[in-house]
């Protein structure tokens, strides 16, 4: 909508053509980055680099010396080790609803730390399901959670009656999803899924990810999708940082969507973090995910 | 000099009240505005008797005459003003008003002086369309809202727009009035021009301190747009610019019974885009239809009471259609019914009811290829008022009394939301948000012996929307005071409080900015402001110089800068930030209005911050229009002045510190979204997209970088001819004549600078006729 409006905006003011070279040098002091996200898992990773400057290639110098402390309600639950040139890990499960302090330690470099909280597993359950609608019950909401759907290929994975898939490569994350959850986000709401799956589609559709504001009261949805006989259906509940870095990051990208699209030149937006003296994201989050096609992983 | 002559006045007074037996009262006005004219001489000569008079500062004067002396002539006089020369027969203590009416001649250089000489400290000021029309505009239109923001205190938003910073406030929290109501729309063309025909308007009062307690529910200025008054003058007038014409009339019947006022503006643009694409060619279809119109009714009903009822309407479309259909629209819709009632010539009472609607929508439609709509999206807003308010006034000699009280029901629908999900089904997100807002107030303005003026008021309001309710209290102060010779300092103290919040976009005087009531998520903002100043008035020159100080709390903000071009879901709470503000600054202004040449410098030294708990990392950080100096000269000399021929140059410079960014000066490396690499490929995805999928790009902190400053020149040129029954005026002029390139914003491609400049030069004309 913004990209039409300007091109209004452009037309009346009729300040095409004034763009033009800008003589802008800009020195720029490089961060240190932290990426972890905790997971409901028993190894936890962590990317530890340096920014770069516009124009630095691809490339990101990674930290080489560092003591990473892991706490878990102000107890220290162990130190990351290195495991690559700029991953660090941790053999460590988080405790669902536990609280999380991580402190960075760096030569000539201030002292580095951010603070998370591990959700719950998201209190969702399917209620019905046809080809186009799967519908789903929960109840109170805390965390915000974050929907997405993959759309899964037979193989092997789904033959096997004894185990239940899990979501590889070879799946694939679909690009139009729709529902009429109450608290949805409609920051990346666009239209319906007329075009993709005909008439049958009658709910409002996103882009790749549903964002689902906590609720207080149980609700019952519905969520539309093209879906595979083999897919998935997956819940994330994220701690509130990663939420705001989830959303802050798709907000940014789809900034970007269309390169012709001037409205990009005003994008001042800047991507959440939560790392105290540096950049980057410290949070978690839980999955909950629906199989169709085999059986429920709980 | 004057303050010697009312000495000598008072000393005359006194001589002749020893024998005096009646008491010849009143007041001298500008028959056009209305407003007091200070200073003018009043003299009522007999046979066998002489005595003299000037009317002080707010237009009163006081004759004593020896009882036995029943007639007489009065003749009042004032620079700029037709005299005025009457026969009187007294018999008791009388009160009488006198309307003078401007020279036609000189008008706008004497009506400015006139007024100027009232108006002391940097608080507040008067304009006319006159004053307007020496300066050069993009739409070639005179446009008064523009005019504000060359004054002292005022940081403008995008070149050449009416984006609008007062004070460190925020463009949403300046309240303009037209007649006394509150015009949430107030720019056509995304900021381009104001929705007030030039024509229509008899003068703005523009105030930013030491305002009075009749006003509430802002937090930086107010803007009082006058319209005329069809029952003291008739006329009418014609004009053409580029983009827009217009006309208005104005007559009176009955004897001057009833009045009626009647003006309206059309934009040729969507014929101009069409003969265009007639000519060049061009894919897609633009329909801009922008139009306002006013009719206001007067009716005198008898010496001591009359009504008003007024109707104002503006409509902006704008429908561009290529492969898909945008369209963007806001309208005004306002009607008003005004009682006014004299009980004395000191007493009176107003009273009003209104209905005020601000509607816009931004739709987008998607066709397939037989025309039919296959997609969909439609997100609208609107704010509808419905208030009765009422006021008294009584004049105690030199204290004048002011009371009133006010009701006001608003329902706001913020971002309604309705989706095309089928070729037979619409899925609609809307929600009401209704406020109920009551006030009372006093107010006293008093003038003390000593040349003291004080202002002195207190307005207390009732506020509630949903669960939240709660009592607030606004206190207004000011005085002035004469030291010398017209040396004086003036002193202001305000606290106001605004029970809406505008979420603000693009910062043009943008109609598509979102507003929403207070609430208890969401507090009413309020800002406390001091105000010390000197002025300075010598003959045709005036000086000020002063300083503010402000503070603002409960200001809301979108966290994040993706809302610019107005709310693009009905989600938006989650986006929304309460914070805090702070501003302080230096301002001077100095200027001359003489027969030939009048010049006007405006100069603000100031500093702006806000302070938001998530924006920043809870830092405060420069506001984005904290511009550290501006300044503002502009100049009219008259060059030929014939008898029925009158010719004019005008120029105008206006500098100014360049505005705040937050750029993208580096990258960090990013923690891509859930599968994102493996997407279905179901959309398209921009190689600048997926890469932002991957890497963060690393902000400067906010608005740390400062844009390289401003500068730009405008000159026109406006001849007028008289003739017996009409008046011909035709002005070319040129904004940005030097066609500086004065950059917005730096944005990044490929790893390469650039800078988008608003306005190159933009050549105007404007033709009006006036009868």
């Amino acid at each position: 909508m913004k990209k039409g409006l300007f091109y209004v905006v452009l037309a009346i003011a009729g300040f095409c053509g004034c763009v033009e070279d800008a003589p802008l040098i800009i020195e720029t002091t490089n961060k240190v980055v932290v990426n972890c996200i905790l997971q409901d898992s028993d190894n936890q990773a962590l990317t530890l680099v340096y920014s770069k400057s516009r124009g630095g290639g691809l490339y990101y110098e990674p930290v080489q010396e560092a003591a990473i402390k892991l706490f878990e309600n102000d107890t220290l639950v162990g130190e990351f080790i290195k495991a690559g040139s700029r991953t660090w890990e941790i053999n460590f499960r988080p405790e669902l609803g536990a609280n999380y302090r991580l402190e960075i330690v760096m030569p000539d470099w201030k002292d580095i730390q951010a603070n998370t909280t591990m959700p719950p597993v998201p209190k969702v359950e399917l209620v019905y399901e046809e080809h186009y609608i799967k519908r789903f019950s929960q109840i109170d909401q805390q965390y915000s959670q974050w929907l997405f759907v993959l759309n899964s290929t037979f193989d092997e994975r789904w033959e096997n009656f004894f185990e239940t898939p899990q979501i590889n490569s070879s799946d694939r994350l679909l690009s139009n999803i729709a529902t009429n959850h109450p608290s949805a986000d409609r920051f990346n709401q666009y239209g319906n899924l007329g075009d993709v799956i005909g008439t049958a589609a009658s709910l409002p559709a996103y882009d790749f990810y549903i964002r689902l504001a906590p609720i207080i009261d149980s609700t019952i949805f519905d969520v539309e999708a093209n879906y595979c006989p083999t897919c998935f259906v997956v819940f994330r509940n994220s701690s509130p940082e990663y939420d705001q870095y989830f959303k802050t990051s798709f907000q940014k990208m789809l900034i970007y969507v269309d390169e012709n699209d001037p409205g990009a030149w005003f994008d001042e937006s800047v991507v959440y973090s939560n790392i105290e003296n540096g950049v980057g994201i410290f949070g978690a989050y839980t999955d909950k995910v629906f199989v169709f096609g085999n059986a429920e992983i709980p | 000099m004057i303050k010697r002559i009312l000495l000598l006045s008072i000393f005359v007074f006194s001589v002749v009240a020893v024998s005096a037996k009646i008491k010849i009262s009143g007041k001298v006005q500008d028959e056009e505005t209305g407003l007091s004219l200070a200073y003018c001489h009043v003299k009522v000569t007999s046979n066998s008797y002489k005595s003299y008079a000037i009317a002080d500062n707010y237009g009163n004067f006081i004759l004593l005459i020896p009882e036995e002396i029943n007639e007489l002539n009065i003749d009042i006089s004032c620079v700029g003003y037709i005299s005025l020369t009457q026969p009187l027969y007294v018999y008791n203590d009388t009160v009488l008003t006198f309307n003078l009416k401007p020279d036609q001649i000189n008008i706008s250089e004497v009506r400015v002086l006139s007024r100027k000489a009232q108006q002391r400290g940097l608080n507040e000021y008067y304009l006319t369309p006159k004053d307007a029309s020496v300066s050069a505009t993009v739409m070639g239109e005179v446009d008064i809202i523009k005019q504000l923001q060359v004054l002292p205190g005022v940081s403008q938003g995008m070149d050449g727009t009416l984006g609008m910073f007062v004070r460190g406030g925020n463009n949403g929290n300046n309240r303009i009035e037209l007649d006394g109501i509150p015009i949430y729309g107030n720019t056509h063309l995304f900021g381009l021009t104001s929705v007030f025909q030039a024509d229509i308007i008899q003068d703005i009062t523009f105030k930013m301190g030491g305002i009075s307690a009749q006003k509430g529910n802002f937090l930086s200025s107010v803007t009082q747009v006058q319209t005329k008054d069809a029952l003291k003058s008739s006329g009418g007038s014609i004009s053409v610019s580029p983009f827009i014409i217009g006309g208005h009339t104005q007559f009176s019947l009955a004897d001057k019974t009833f009045g009626v006022l009647l003006g309206g503006r059309y934009s040729l643009l969507n014929q101009e885009f069409k003969l265009i694409q007639k000519s060049l060619g061009g894919e897609g279809t633009f329909t801009p239809q922008v139009a306002d119109g006013l009719l206001k009714l007067s009716w005198k009903i008898d010496t001591t009471q009359s009504v008003n009822l007024l109707a104002f309407a503006t409509n902006d479309y704008l429908y561009y259609k290529n492969e898909s259909g945008i369209a963007q629209n806001w309208d005004n819709t306002v009607f008003k019914l005004e009682w006014e009632k004299f009980f004395n010539p000191t007493a009176s009472l107003n009273t009003m009811a209104y209905y005020n609607q601000f509607r816009n929508v931004q739709e987008q439609k998607t066709y397939d290829l037989s025309d039919g709509l296959v997609n969909g999206l439609l997100l609208s807003s609107k704010v509808k008022d419905v208030v009765f308010k009422s006021e008294l006034t009584k004049q105690y000699n030199e204290l004048r009394l002011s009371t009133g009280l006010s009701f006001q029901y608003t329902e706001f629908s913020p971002a309604s939301q309705k989706v095309v999900v089928s070729s037979n089904k619409t899925e609609d997100f809307s929600s009401n948000l209704n406020s109920i807002l009551t006030g009372a107030y006093i107010s006293i303005n008093h003038k003390l012996p000593g040349d003291i003026f004080y202002q002195a008021g207190v307005r207390t309001y009732y506020y509630q929307s949903g669960s939240y309710s709660n009592v607030f209290a606004d206190v207004r102060l000011m005085a002035d005071y004469v030291i010398a010779r017209n040396f004086g300092v003036e002193i202001s103290y305000d606290h106001f409080s605004q029970f809406f919040q505008v979420l603000e976009g693009l910062p043009t005087g943008w109609s598509l900015d979102l507003m929403i009531p207070a609430s208890g998520s969401c507090k009413p903002s309020q800002s406390d402001q001091f105000y010390s100043g000197f002025f300075w008035i010598l003959n045709q020159f005036r000086f000020n110089l002063g300083g503010y100080w402000k503070s603002l709390t409960n200001l809301i903000s979108y966290k994040n800068n993706v809302n610019l071009f107005g709310a693009n879901n009905a989600t938006f709470h989650d986006e929304l930030e309460s914070g805090k503000g702070k501003s302080y600054g230096l301002e001077f202004m100095a200027n001359k209005k003489g027969n030939k040449w009048s010049w006007n410098f405006a100069y603000t030294l100031s500093k702006t911050t806000r302070t938001y708990p998530t924006i920043n990392g809870g830092n405060s950080y420069p506001f984005k229009f904290d511009r550290r100096h501006i300044l503002n000269f502009q100049t009219n000399y008259i060059t030929v002045n014939k008898g029925k021929r009158k010719q004019n140059v005008f120029a105008s410079i206006a500098f100014s510190s360049g505005h705040k960014a937050t750029l993208a000066v580096g990258e960090y490396l990013g923690v891509t979204l859930p599968y994102w690499e493996q997407s279905d490929g179901g959309v398209f995805i921009s190689s600048e997209m997926n890469h932002q999928a991957y890497h963060r790009q690393l902000m400067s902190p906010k608005n740390s970088y400062t844009m390289p400053n401003y500068l730009r020149f405008d000159l026109g040129y406006t001849f007028i001819r008289l003739r017996r029954s009409f008046e011909r005026e035709f002005t070319v002029s040129a904004f940005n004549v030097t066609n500086h390139k004065n950059p917005y914003l730096y944005f990044n491609e490929s790893n390469k600078w650039y800078q988008l400049t608003i306005f190159p030069i933009m050549p105007s004309f404007r033709y009006s006729l006036r009868f």
